[in-house]
């Protein structure tokens, strides 16, 4: 029947899946000889295999968003936190900002010493003498460097704010404004 | 006493001393001057000794704090390159100590001992720094040396504090880049310890990473924002010309000089030449920015027509001849640069301390005040002289021999527009200082007999807690230019890492 074949090969064309015809035409040569009610069903299969291919392809890509999503969620508040301190004209903006650059970084830390299904990092055992008894099995316990250098960290970033707000409350007193396009205009005075 | 102890004492000591100075300071304005001085005295006497120690041969000292090993604990690993690093800042702090009594009379009337406490805090931050063997630990104490930094120089003139805000906003961008950079390179490898960073990091798998190469650009660009790196640099001038004169002696010389040392530490010490050469492979662009960092730091000099605001230039200038030195990768350079951090050191503090003293007697630190003040202090100028010679490039100043080795390097790297510029930042320089010279020495009074501006204050030669240091300075920089042999032989042949 050529001029099914044809008809087969034209519609599927339109819908792009030459070469999936191609595919079916060499693996199952039979399809072809079949009545019309077929073709439908052979359209709908190829259909149905172009969507899946979408879907999967869509999948990965929420993986990799999902999957990776504390990543993600840092480098959005890490930009948030750096448009604050370059673009906004309020100091007291910029001191945001920082504030947010900072817990970006702090977050981001935090966030890699997680497992999935693990517990807090404290041995119940550690001190007594069945010490040796209970073996310790460093994948059932969360990583507890990260978040110890992160209360480091936070010290430092408590301290760089008040230190910053600190300075910013001078700046108000000797400028009598913490817009910084008025302060450049004092200035140049 | 061994050597390790000796060598943890030069951070202790001036830690300890901070909390003794906020103590017993308030007592009386003469103690905690004298505090301070005998704390720094310490901890440089400490440094040396420690220096003394490493001179001449391949050791490195460990120090375990608590008495943790190495990768659970943090660990001080003294090798010829920080011992090094460690006598600069505790000596150019003893001599700003030193120097700074009567101009903190001056300048800073009341809490002098708050002020004292902040400046032994700083040098605490940048000792700790230089001397750290954890990558955590020394963003740490880069944050509390930035921080005493921070408040030391909003106390300053004009508009200082908005200034100082710049640099806050600056200072904290680049030390949470550095930060997140370690974090990348923990991700990978499990640890902070450097020299076991540095054995993971050899590792073939690990050598081609994307991650690591993230955490290597964020590190990079991160201690470039700390040290006023061209084009990372606008917030250096405001922030140091606005500054208090002890404050700027002190933060001038150090503070982009320990960023440098960062920089190699982390460049041939967690990474390698390997790294750096094949893997990155970003030297020539580097370079070509070091060169234009030169310029623009020269030019930018050129254009002020206040000293102070010009040392600052220069300053940016300065950073790109060591950071151009570095990234050369080869033994040369690299001798440079680290025999560079040295004099740099020096030089600035000798600069800052001699146009302090002009500012301290006539007020002023433009160049029109300038007129005639050198003949009215002449040791002054004579220190100035000094300093502008080894800033210039003139032997025996160290200035020539840093200069040399860099120009030695460029050759041999091919870098010719790193030669260039550095050669025209040289007579950039002359011609910088021939002028003030020519206006400190023969400026012309006006139809009085009296130099312009300060005519209401008698300008004479200034107090001798201010000349002692100086002079000691000057004295030190063609000392350093003399014994260049010495210290490339006895020390700076050490600091080259294994494949140079």
């Amino acid at each position: 029947m050529p001029d099914l074949l044809t008809k087969i090969s034209g519609t599927c064309e339109v819908f792009g899946f030459k070469a999936e015809v191609e595919k079916v035409k060499i693996a199952n040569p039979s399809v072809f000889s079949l009545q019309p009610k077929n073709v439908k069903r052979l359209k709908a299969s190829l259909i149905a295999t172009k969507l899946s291919k979408k879907l999967k392809r869509m999948e990965e890509t929420l993986q990799y968003i999902i999957g990776k999503y504390n990543y993600w969620a840092a480098i959005i508040l890490l930009l948030i936190g750096l448009y604050g301190m370059i673009a906004k004209n309020n100091l007291m903006k910029k001191v945001i900002g920082m504030s947010i650059f900072q817990a970006a970084i702090i977050l981001f830390y935090v966030s890699i010493g997680e497992k999935k299904g693990a517990t807090i990092p404290i041995l119940s055992h550690g001190h007594s003498d069945h010490a040796v008894e209970h073996a310790i099995e460093a994948v059932q316990y969360a990583n507890p460097l990260p978040h110890v250098l992160m209360l480091t960290a936070i010290v430092v970033g408590v301290s760089t704010l008040g230190v910053a707000l600190a300075i910013l409350q001078k700046v108000y007193r000797v400028h009598r404004t913490i817009e910084e396009d008025e302060i450049l205009e004092t200035i140049d005075e | 006493m061994s050597p390790e102890q000796l060598s943890v004492l030069i951070i202790v000591v001036p830690l300890l001393g901070a909390f003794a100075i906020s103590i017993f300071g308030a007592l009386h304005r003469n103690i905690a001057y004298g505090l301070l001085v005998v704390i720094l005295g310490l901890s440089f006497a400490a440094a040396v000794g420690t220096l003394q120690h490493v001179f001449g041969s391949p050791i490195k000292l460990h120090y375990r704090m608590g008495d943790w090993p190495p990768p659970f604990g943090i660990e001080l690993v003294l090798d010829q390159l920080n011992s090094m690093v460690m006598v600069l800042i505790s000596g150019v702090s003893l001599l700003v100590a030193i120097y700074s009594k009567e101009s903190v009379r001056q300048e800073i009337p009341d809490r002098i001992h708050h002020y004292y406490t902040l400046f032994l805090l700083l040098v605490t931050g940048l000792l700790g720094i230089t001397a750290t063997g954890d990558a955590f630990n020394l963003y740490v104490l880069l944050e509390i040396s930035a921080l005493a930094s921070y408040a030391l120089l909003a106390r300053g003139r004009g508009f200082a504090y908005y200034a100082t805000f710049k640099y806050v906003m600056m200072g904290t961008i680049g030390a949470c880049l550095y930060l997140l950079g370690v974090g990348y390179l923990y991700i990978k490898t499990g640890t902070l310890n450097m020299a076991e960073l540095a054995t993971f990091l050899s590792l073939p798998e690990l050598l081609h990473s994307e991650s690591i190469r993230v955490g290597f650009i964020l590190i990079m660009v991160g201690v470039w924002i700390k040290m006023a790196f061209f084009p990372l640099h606008g917030w250096l001038p405001n922030a140091y010309t606005r500054a208090s004169t002890t404050t700027s002696c002190l933060v001038a010389p150090l503070m982009t000089k320990v960023s440098v040392y960062i920089m190699i530490r982390l460049m041939f010490g967690v990474f390698s030449v390997a790294y750096v050469v094949d893997v990155m492979g970003w030297n020539r662009p580097v370079v070509w920015l070091a060169s234009a960092a030169i310029i623009a730091g020269s030019i930018g000099a050129l254009a002020q027509d206040n000293i102070k605001r010009m040392l600052t230039y220069i300053i940016v200038a300065e950073v790109g001849y060591m950071v151009g030195g570095v990234w050369l990768v080869n033994a040369s350079g690299l001798s440079g640069a680290t025999y560079h951090i040295m004099a740099d050191g020096l030089m600035t503090a000798c600069l800052f301390m001699a146009i302090g003293a002009i500012i301290f007697k006539t007020g002023d630190s433009s160049l029109e005040a300038m007129r005639g003040v050198f003949r009215k202090m002449p040791v002054t100028a004579g220190v100035f002289l000094v300093g502008a010679f080894a800033m210039i490039g003139i032997p025996p100043t160290c200035g020539f021999f840093s200069k040399w080795y860099l120009i030695k390097g460029g050759i041999e790297a091919g870098q010719w527009i790193f030669v260039a510029a550095l050669l025209c930042s040289s007579l950039i320089n002359a011609v910088l200082f021939f002028r003030l010279i020519e206006i400190g020495y023969f400026g012309v009074f006006d139809a009085e007999g009296k130099a312009p501006h300060h005519d209401h204050v008698a300008v004479a030669e200034a107090p001798l807690t201010m000349l002692v240091p100086m002079v000691i300075t000057a004295g030190l920089l063609i000392a350093m230019g003399l014994y260049t042999s010495e210290i490339i032989s006895g020390l700076v042949q050490y600091t080259l890492p294994v494949g140079l």
